[in-house]
């Protein structure tokens, strides 16, 4: 039967909790005077583009590993974080779209750095998922989709620097080392949802693993009853 | 009264996760029947 272990459960029940704590404070925050409730798409956006980063991020370290060590856990943790990580860069792109087209009144613009750059890691890690169903074999997938892995994880930094290497319509870092550009009550709220969609990103990522692990038996393991050699009428006997 | 977009950006971010999440679950419900 496949249940999850308790520890996996626990740490569901708990991103769970941590993401309806999250929205509401969401909900309640202060908005901003210029951007109004446009303002609360920022709670959802900004945790996006980071657990986007850091789930590309883990790709790359569990592809290197993979490439050291030859251990399946290693290949499970790039593969499940690279689905993760579109997922969430896909979220990324619609909530920024959608405060664009409010606040800047241009919902898309190619020439505009971070969100080109955006779109473009986004289809570089779809192929990733391709690349990994080009064969049935686990070992070339992780072989192939390794190198992919590792290389595609420059975008991160790219993207990230995008709007201050380049001309961009996208603002700056809001949060940075000598402080944040917001009320203390809107930056709170900001760093609970950052801290509740990243409890959320490690249950996903370690169920999405369990799940790949479980496949990976029931594909390799026969069968009941496969693999048993039926006695030949002649063993049997007459009786 | 919330604007549409940040409605529609809280759907697609809150609807995402949990359109992942039922999918998760029905790959573990395929793999009980198969077990």
């Amino acid at each position: 039967m496949s249940k999850p272990t308790p520890w996996l459960r626990a740490l569901q029940v708990f991103a769970s909790v941590a993401v309806a704590v999250g929205l509401v404070m969401a909900l309640r925050a202060p908005v901003d005077a210029f951007q109004g409730e446009y303002a609360r798409i920022m709670h959802v956006h900004v945790p996006t583009s980071w657990l986007a980063f850091l789930a590309f991020g883990i790709t790359a370290l569990g592809s290197l590993l993979w490439r050291v060590r030859r251990n399946r856990r290693w290949d499970r943790l790039a593969a499940a974080s690279a689905e993760l990580g579109v997922v969430f860069t896909a979220m990324s792109l619609i909530t920024g779209s959608l405060w664009g087209g409010a606040v800047w009144g241009t919902y898309w613009d190619w020439a505009d750095p971070r969100m080109s750059t955006t779109a473009l890691m986004f289809f570089v890690y779809l192929g990733y998922l391709a690349l990994r169903r080009t064969t049935d074999d686990a070992e070339a997938a992780a072989s192939r989709s390794s190198l992919l892995g590792i290389i595609a994880v420059v975008q991160v930094p790219l993207v990230y620097f995008s709007v201050n290497l380049f001309r961009s319509l996208h603002q700056t870092q809001s949060i940075r080392p000598g402080g944040a550009t917001m009320p203390t009550e809107m930056l709170v709220a900001m760093l609970v949802n950052l801290a509740a969609l990243t409890v959320l990103y490690v249950a996903l990522l370690a169920t999405r693993m369990w799940v790949m692990r479980r496949e990976e038996a029931v594909t390799i393991e026969p069968a009941a009853g496969a693999g048993v050699v039926p006695p030949r009428l002649e063993e049997v006997g007459d009786g | 009264m919330a604007e549409a977009g940040v409605v529609l950006a809280y759907l697609a971010t809150y609807g995402g996760i949990l359109a992942y999440v039922v999918w998760l679950e029905i790959r573990r419900r395929r793999l009980t029947s198969r077990e």
